[in-house]
């Protein structure tokens, strides 16, 4: 295997995990926290007026944390009330790959296969059909343009 | 965003010269390497505040750049400089209809994935530049640690962007479980009718493995569809 895409994959997957899986509720919990510390540290004489708790003292990442919990509170309440996201037939297709006795590249040629039976067995909705559209004759005119160069 | 067109404006002719530039997925995983680790170096430990500034406003310049650049590059100029073309020249014209397909898919999920976390960037770019200056204006508020993890957190949201792209453009994307995941979610949310069931409730055989087929004793391997 390509050491590059192991270790793109590797990052990919590591940056997933920094993200916990939506990176624009976490960069949005970011400003939201930033927001919220810049605040604290404006107000923080009338904030030490406060004797139960301790606001002015909070740290600095304590108050990004704040944003990202607040940001990310639908992906907590989604763990508590909903079905893991997914559609249960995909699921068993790609645990029937992960469980079969593939060789490495056999795996990846069969989540392959997998992607382009999907598309090629869902209509998709006119916006994405005129979207990919576009873009398979962006890489034609692409391609022509660089031969012709 | 889609437009394919080359306009003749002076934003476009300006954004297309810049996206020769900054387009590059090398060169935006340069550029975020090295802003989150000094944004890493300033949370973790202590740096100058003159290293954090002069790293912030070369990353932060750089992907204003960007965006700009994104928002008014016709697509065709940002695939051509995204080299898709470039993973369907091996292929044989049979397999090259199949494969320019799976590209644009991939593609297009691509540009879903940017467009999901632009608000999210634009915001972490203001926030870093107005919390940045606050704390050269006023030292007194200690700002530069929320400064520099704002434009951390920019730089890997860049970097995530920077390695989807440079694995579609190398053919390393959707070959495994998790990309797979997505790339399918964003098929079956992206569709207008969709039934994976054979209608008794079990896995329609087409998307069954082939190997799982074969040892069911199904002799009938599906050459129908696949691509390389």
């Amino acid at each position: 295997m390509d050491p590059l895409d192991t270790s793109t994959r590797v990052v990919s997957r590591a940056l997933d995990v920094v993200f916990a899986k939506y990176p624009a509720r976490t960069g949005l919990g970011v400003i939201v926290g930033c927001v919220l510390l810049f605040f604290a540290r404006l107000f923080s004489p009338s904030l030490k007026t406060i004797t139960f708790a301790d606001f002015a003292g909070a740290p600095w990442w304590g108050w990004i944390t704040l944003g990202i919990l607040i940001m990310h509170s639908p992906t907590i309440a989604q763990l508590f009330l909903q079905k893991p996201v997914g559609d249960d037939v995909i699921d068993k297709a790609l645990d029937l790959i992960e469980r079969g006795n593939f060789t490495q590249s056999e795996r990846r040629q069969q989540y392959r296969n997998l992607i382009e039976r999907v598309s090629a067995n869902l209509a998709l909705n006119q916006q994405a059909k005129a979207k990919v559209r576009q873009i398979e004759k962006s890489i034609e005119s692409a391609k022509e343009r660089k031969s012709r160069e | 965003m889609y437009d394919d067109e080359d306009s003749d404006g002076l934003l476009s002719a300006l954004a297309r010269l810049l996206a020769r530039v900054v387009g590059h997925a090398e060169v935006a995983m340069i550029v975020a390497g090295v802003s989150t680790l000094v944004s890493g170096a300033q949370i973790f430990g202590e740096t100058s505040k003159w290293l954090v500034a002069a790293a912030g406003l070369v990353a932060l310049a750089y992907w204003a750049l960007t965006l700009f650049s994104n928002r008014f590059t016709s697509l065709s100029i940002r695939i051509s400089i995204l080299g898709a073309q470039m993973a369907l020249k091996t292929l044989s014209a049979a397999g090259r209809t199949g494969a320019a397909r799976e590209v644009a898919i991939s593609i297009s999920y691509l540009e879903s994935v940017k467009k999901r976390t632009l608000r999210a960037k634009i915001g972490l770019l203001l926030c870093s530049v107005l919390l940045l200056s606050t704390s050269f204006a006023f030292p007194g508020l200690e700002l530069l640690d929320a400064a520099a993890t704002s434009s951390g957190v920019l730089g890997l949201l860049f970097l995530r962007d920077a390695l989807l792209e440079y694995r579609i453009r190398n053919g390393f994307f959707g070959t495994s479980r998790s990309e797979a995941k997505d790339l399918v979610e964003y098929l079956v949310s992206n569709s207008e009718d969709i039934d994976f069931t054979d209608g008794s409730g079990k896995l329609r055989r087409a998307l069954e493995p082939e190997k799982q087929r074969q040892h069911l004793g199904d002799g009938r391997t599906a050459q129908d569809g696949a691509i390389a």
